[in-house]
This record gives C-alpha cells, structure tokens and sequence, in this order.
C-alpha cells in the first residue's frame, strides 16, 4: 500500500499554482503566444478544410493551368490548373498528420527505451545506448532516405522512417533524469515500500521527465514537417496527386523560371507551420523551466 | 592526451561497426526479395538466380555480412546494378564535388557566423543583433530546398548574377587533377575556369550554409556575452586594451569553445543538407548520387553512400572531440 506522504514524487504534484504560474509566464512570451496562434490556426485549417478551401485540391481544369494569384484563384493556380490555395489548405490536414505520427512513433518508441535503460542499468542500458549511438551517427535526413529506400516510396512510409530517426533524441532526453530521479529518496521510500519496478517507473519516476519530453515533442512535430516535406521534395514521401506541400514544390520546379508563384506559397506554409512549433516549443521550455532560458 | 585519444578511438570501433550493420540490413529487411525489386517483376528466373548467387544471398545472414565487411575493410562496396560499374570508384568520382559543397559551406556558416555572432554582443539590440534573431529563428524553420528555389529564381532567373546548374559551364574546360574544381584550376593555373567554379558553387553553398551560420551566430553572441563578463577581461580593460584587443584576443578565444563543438552538428547536417541542396542545383555529388540510385533501386550504392557519409560523420565528430580536448585541457581527466 502506498503512503500518501512517503511515495509522492515531486512529478506527481498536480497543484493549480503551478498551472497558473506556467500559464503565466508562457502567456507574457510574446514570441511563444505568436507560435500557439499559428499552431491553432493550423488545427483549425485542417479541420475545416472542406469548407474553407474554395476548389477541390486534385481536380482542376486545364484551361486555368499557371495563373497568377486572381480575384478567382487567391494564390494562383498549378500546371494541371487546380487551385494552389485550395491545395494548400487540405495540405494542412497530411503536414498535421504527419508531424502528430511521426512525433508519435519517436516519443513513445523513445521514451519506453530510455526509461527501461536508464532503470535498470547495466546491459540493457548499454545495449540500447549503443544503437541510439549508432542511429545518431547518420545525418538524420540521410538515415531516413536509406530508410526510405528499404520501406519504399509513400507517406505512411516517411512517418514511419521520421518517427524512427526520432527515437534516440528521446531516449537520451529521459534516460539522463532518470539516472539521478531513480537515487532519490522519494524512489527508494517507494521501493522499501514493496512497489514493484514497473509500478515506481510510471508512477514515480516517469513524471518527472515530463516537461522536457513535452517540450521535444513540439519542437519535434517542427523537424518531422520539415523531414516530410524534404522525402515530398525527393519523391519518397507522399505521391501524386496528394496535395503535400514538399510535393508540390518539386511539381512546382519545372516552372519555377517563368512562374515562380507555384513554388513560392507552399515553402511559405512549411516555413510558417514550422515556425508556430518552434516558437512554441521554445516558449513551452522557458515557462516550464525558466533556468533553461538564456 | 595520448590516453585520451587512444579511448576516443576505441570508442568509435562499435559505432562504425554499428552503422555497417544498418548499411548491410537495408538490402536485407526489403519486404520481398530484394532481387526481384531489383531487377522488377518480369526478370526471367534465370536472371534472378544469377544474380542472387551473384550476391551470395544463398548464405546465411551472419556470412553474408561478414563478407560485407571484409570487402568494405578493403575498399570494395560492390558493382552498381544500374551502370556494373564498381560502386567504390563512383563514389570516388562524385566525392569532390560534395567535399567542395559542404566545406564551403562550412567556411561559410563558420567565418561570417562567428563574425556577426561578435558584432551582436557587442552591439546588443542593434539592428545586426536583432537580425541574427530574426534570421536564426527563421533560418531553422525554413526547408532548405525551397530556399534553394527562390534564391535561384531572383538571382539566377530574374537578376541573371549567378548560374544556378551544375559545376561548370559548358565549354569551360578545366583539367582534373584532384576532382575539387577551383583547386584544380589554381593548380593548374586556369584562372577563367576558377571564376567560373567559384561563381557556379556561390548559391548552392550559400543555400546550405546560411541556416548554419545562423545558428552559429547566435551560439558565439551567447557564449560571448557569458565571456565578456568575467573577470579577466575586465583585467584586460583595466589594463587600457583597446576594445578591439579585449574582444578579438582575450575573450573570443574562450568564447569558441563551446561553438566548435557544434561545428561537427554542423558538419552532419551540412552533409544531410546536402542531398537536398545537390537535387535543387543539378550538383553531381554523392547526396544526387544516392537519389538517383533510390529511383533505380540500386541497392549496393545506396549503401555504398550511405556507409561513406555516415562514416565520414563520426570521424568528424571524432576530430572535433579532440580538438575540443586541446583547447580545453580539462576535458582529457573526464
């Protein structure tokens, strides 16, 4: 049985002060409040793509194909003639999905490994240590193409192979706090207590690398967009006529010299989304640990 | 140093053997027989079958990839399936190209990053200051390609400056003596053939480079403004330093510390970067070289690059480690 005073850890105080004071201090990083803007706006694009997007983002017609930005098409139209604007909008839906899974796969892959090396120690933890290792060894985006070419061309495959390449920065993001939570008195007060391991894992020590996981993962989600729409860009990622935005930059190239326009809104979006995740996650780190900020 | 450099080297024997292990499993954990992905469906059984004993994919695993290393020990990564052409020497003929990308781009991100990561800290919130921010935080967010698309739009399409396509124009000739085009032509004294290099490598390095020099801007101006406010360069004030002294000689040198250590993230990302940046500028390297073969499913030089560059990284790091431990001695007792 557990003693409410022995066994609470520091992670598991659900105090409200704690809340209001993060949330106030995150609310006064003007830069942070800018990237929860663009986040939102990025949900809410996906959503409600059907409605806001005014054509179809894979029909268009060949009498309309490379117009500039109009009155008709906002942003100008591609060389099949459908609406770049309406394209962009229902791309919002697979950059969200993406950069959801892919972080997904990394995080909870990631943090299941570091824990378990970073508890019990010993072989385990040098065993999985060196293939983190060796996986941080490759440039992350070249792991991932050779990933690619194992798996295949295909959007499920690149969140699969961004996931992957994720999978070490968490493991050693949870397996450095660990070492030390695991020597604290509150651990051993629940191991004197006949806790098992698993249990004092989840319960006691886990939570206390919670907010720098939070903090990866939304700095994350910012590199598996920019990763998917770098394996779009190659032709591994998504495929024809999926209105990814990577893709529709490399279908924009052949056209950049005369209509420069097809090219230049989709980059503008990934540069923009990613943004919104960075300045959040950054945001996200100085509110929930104010040392860390420089 | 002579332990420490010895343990260093020893380490990275299970991380080099680690990355042959993923290089030999890629050809191996294709879903469906690789050989048939390779040659497609309609080769004739034949084919295949000769090929397969071709590979040695008959043996074990274990014996299949301890012939693997053998050979890669020695040099040899195979024929390519596209070209039968030794994959070894055609990571030979594309390596300068990528060398001389990525290390200008480095020289690049490095000098002008250190330089306006100084001018930031000494001039705080200034408009060059506030610029490195700006161009730091948007400069991580921003696909690499896409700027590579724009920057040949304006100043290869609109402005006409710079051409935006390969190593070299056509009717440049320029004799190979080491494969690294404006040292070959220095070499050889060509001085027409260099301008035409320097001025073909300017956008795409400038592409790969500029995020980098961000962030190593923003690293120097941190470490800086932690330097300037220690104690021994207020001494070097008190002394009657110039400005110019204090900040050049007594506080960048200990500033740099912490920026060469990632000089060698840098490095891999320049590296990685570059496979986007070779597609962008039709630049003939190793990272164009890995795309093309993933079109073909050719598998040995897929691996071939992969094993050279991911290689290539970890000595890097490795010599970035150790230059670390001699400009701070503490590191060595670690």
């Amino acid at each position: 049985m557990d003693h409410p005073y022995l066994t609470r850890s520091p992670g598991e105080q659900t105090d409200n002060a704690t809340g209001t004071m993060f949330w106030l201090r995150l609310r006064r990083n003007r830069a942070a409040m800018v990237g929860l803007t663009i986040t939102a706006s990025l949900i809410l694009v996906a959503v409600f793509a059907p409605q806001i997007a005014p054509y179809s983002p894979t029909v268009g017609s060949i009498s309309e194909q490379l117009q500039g930005p109009s009155r008709v098409h906002f942003l100008g139209t591609d060389d099949l003639g459908r609406d770049i604007f309406s394209r962009i909008v229902y791309g919002s839906r697979i950059t969200l999905q993406v950069g959801i899974l892919a972080v997904g796969i990394g995080l909870s892959i990631g943090v299941i490994l570091g824990a378990l090396a970073g508890f019990f120690g010993g072989k385990l933890d040098s065993f999985i240590m060196r293939i983190m290792d060796v996986m941080l060894s490759f440039p992350s985006i070249l792991l991932a193409i050779a990933m690619m070419a194992m798996l295949g061309p295909g959007l499920v495959n690149a969140m699969i192979a961004i996931g992957v390449i994720a999978i070490p920065n968490y493991a050693r993001l949870v397996r450095g706090p660990i070492l030390a939570v695991k020597e604290t008195e509150y651990v051993e007060a629940a191991k004197a207590l006949g806790n098992p391991p698993g249990r004092i894992l989840f319960r006691h020590v886990l939570p206390n690398v919670f907010s720098p996981v939070i903090v990866q993962a939304t700095l994350g989600v910012g590199s598996a967009i920019l990763e998917a729409a770098a394996l779009g860009f190659l032709g591994l990622g998504a495929q024809r006529p999926q209105p990814e935005w990577g893709l529709m930059l490399a279908d924009g190239r052949a056209f950049l010299i005369a209509y420069p326009y097809v090219c230049t809104f989709p980059g503008l979006a990934i540069m923009l989304v990613v943004l919104g995740f960075n300045l959040f996650g950054d945001g996200l780190r100085d509110a929930l640990d104010p040392r860390l900020k420089l | 140093m002579a332990a420490y450099v010895a343990r260093r080297l020893l380490a990275i024997v299970p991380v080099l053997l680690g990355i042959s292990v993923v290089v030999f499993l890629v050809m191996h954990l294709i879903p469906g027989d690789p050989i048939v992905v390779m040659l497609g469906e309609k080769a004739p059984p034949e084919k295949v079958e000769e090929m397969r004993r071709e590979l040695g994919l008959n043996d074990p695993l274990y014996v299949q990839y301890g012939r693997f290393l053998l050979r890669a020990l020695q040099g040899d990564l195979g024929r390519s399936i596209r070209t039968q052409e030794r994959v070894a020497k055609e990571i030979a003929g594309r390596l300068p190209a990528t060398l001389e990308l990525t290390f200008s781009a480095l020289l690049l991100a490095t000098f002008f990053g250190v330089l306006l990561g100084v001018i930031a800290s000494t001039k705080q919130h200034s408009l060059w200051d506030n610029l490195s921010m700006v161009l730091a935080v948007a400069g991580v967010s921003m696909p690499v390609f896409w700027l590579g698309l724009m920057l040949i739009f304006l100043f290869g399409v609109d402005l006409r400056w710079l051409p935006f396509s390969g190593r070299l124009s056509t009717g440049v000739f320029l004799e190979s003596v080491t494969g690294l085009n404006l040292f070959d032509a220095l070499l050889t004294g060509n001085a027409a053939a260099f301008w035409d290099a320097l001025r073909h490598l300017v956008l795409p390095s400038f592409t790969l480079g500029v995020v980098q020099m961000a962030i190593i801007a923003r690293m120097t101006r941190s470490s800086m403004l932690e330097v300037v406010r220690q104690d021994y360069v207020r001494t070097a004030r008190a002394k009657g330093l110039s400005q110019k002294t204090v900040i050049y000689k007594h506080a960048l040198k200990n500033a740099l510390i912490p920026v060469v250590t990632v000089i060698g993230l840098t490095v891999g990302r320049l590296l990685g970067g570059a496979v986007l940046v070779e597609t962008v500028f039709s630049w003939p390297g190793l990272g164009k070289l890995a795309i093309d073969a993933i079109y073909a499913r050719d598998y040995p030089q897929i691996q071939g690059v992969v094993l050279l560059i991911a290689s290539g990284f970890v000595l890097v790091n490795l010599v970035v480690d150790l230059s670390y431990a001699l400009l701070d001695p503490r590191i060595r007792y670690q």
